[in-house]
């Protein structure tokens, strides 16, 4: 079991007491962002993650490559609609032999963002909560899917000041499949609760200039995932990101800093490599 | 992999200490005294060319091209730009001009919010 909980929270610690913090959409933290009314955008990701540890008897250990796309449209200013859907290999060995291998479509997710509360302190700065809710539907390819309709809800808090930002999500998934040993986290009979926290920092421009075009941050995450059945992840996620006026690029890699699990293996280590667009 | 896990974290938590710092503040004139010289009346902006909008809330570039994208699909308007630094969206009009509540429209739908306008020529 790896264990580093005292870093983690420590890391929270600084996170929350850092003066004047604040940002923009991480890379896997949500935002209290959208797109403007009547906007689209296209966020599509290639993430690899390497499992291992498995502490039930089929001993599973293997990695996935997973596209995952999100499709974003703004109905008004303060609520929008996402798709999301992914992609997805997976390889899986057993102990002892065989494996349980897997590839196809994951299961589709639709939700929708709702900013209540917004607080505008500057030309730049600002502060945003949102409300999220939707659900995972069952489409995905065999093993890939939970084969059950998930509804999930949550909050997010965006803040943004200066080179600084801030973005903290809560959601809670209410699985109601049957799945009791799934490979993927948060995909088996247990609900899941999903707490992410970025840190943000603008490294370059060190200020706006009048025709500031892109931004490059340097990003760092906290995402935890508590499943109700007991296993318990959090990784540390360090990333970059170019921001330009219609499109992003971001790159991140995803560590664990604690692990506890029961029912499935845990993750090892994952890279996560990212395009977004603005229509 | 549990040592990278931990190098990782450290050097994060230092990363986060260095960063915490005074953070340095967007320079943005907004002198009222200036200002109420120079806000827009419904009749100038009838007969503008251009104006300026002074916003609050754009967090990032991709922020201010929402607004950007907005702007220029209110008709009346030919041109939009955004200066980051000052806060301001320069609107650039035709022979028809863009009245007020359009302008705020499309900066509400934006996610941002109008302080004022001015009239620019």
């Amino acid at each position: 079991m790896k264990c580093h909980l005292l870093g983690a929270v420590g890391a929270l610690a600084v996170g929350a007491i850092l003066p004047e913090a604040w940002a923009q959409e991480a890379i896997l933290t949500p935002a209290a962002t959208s797109p403007a009314k009547g906007r689209l955008t296209l966020r599509t990701q290639l993430r690899y993650t390497r499992f291992d540890d498995d502490p039930t008897a089929q001993g599973r250990e293997g990695d996935e490559l997973t596209s995952w796309s999100r499709l974003s449209y703004g109905v008004t200013g303060t609520i929008s609609l996402n798709v999301d859907i992914a992609l997805t290999r997976r390889r899986v060995d057993l102990i002892g032999g065989g494996d349980a291998d897997a590839q196809g479509v994951g299961d589709l997710s639709l939700s929708a963002k709702w900013r209540v509360w917004q607080s505008h302190t500057g030309a730049i700065d600002t502060a945003r909560f949102a409300l999220i809710g939707g659900v995972e539907l069952p489409t995905g390819t065999g093993d890939l899917s939970s084969h059950s309709v998930d509804p999930f809800v949550g909050g997010v808090l965006t803040l943004v000041r200066g080179r600084h930002g801030v973005n903290q999500g809560v959601t809670y998934k209410l699985n109601t499949g049957t799945d009791e040993t799934p490979f993927a986290p948060g995909a088996g009979k247990d609900d899941a609760i999903s707490y992410d926290t970025a840190y943000l920092y603008r490294l370059s421009p060190r200020e706006y200039e009048s025709d500031t075009t892109r931004a490059w941050y340097a990003t760092v995450e906290l995402n935890g995932l508590y499943e109700t059945g007991g296993d318990h992840e959090i990784l540390i996620s360090p990333g970059l990101l170019l921001e330009a006026k219609a499109f992003a690029v971001e790159a991140a890699v995803m560590l664990p800093v604690y692990q506890r699990m029961n029912n499935r293996p845990g993750r090892e280590w994952g890279l996560v490599l990212g395009v977004r667009w603005l229509f | 992999m549990r040592s990278l896990s931990s190098t990782v974290l450290f050097a994060t938590v230092l990363l986060l200490a260095g960063c915490g710092g005074a953070p340095v503040r967007e320079s943005n004139s907004r002198d009222p005294s200036v200002e109420e010289a120079r806000l827009a009346t419904d009749a100038q902006l009838a007969e503008a060319s251009e104006v300026t909008l002074w916003i609050e809330g754009m967090g990032c570039p991709m922020c201010a091209t929402n607004l950007e994208y907005e702007l220029e699909e209110i008709r009346g308007v030919v041109d939009a730009s955004i200066d980051l630094k000052a806060g301001t969206a320069s609107v650039v009009m035709g022979k028809e001009s863009a009245t007020r509540e359009q302008l705020e429209k499309a900066v509400v739908d934006s996610g941002l919010m109008l302080a004022r306008v001015e009239v620019t020529r």
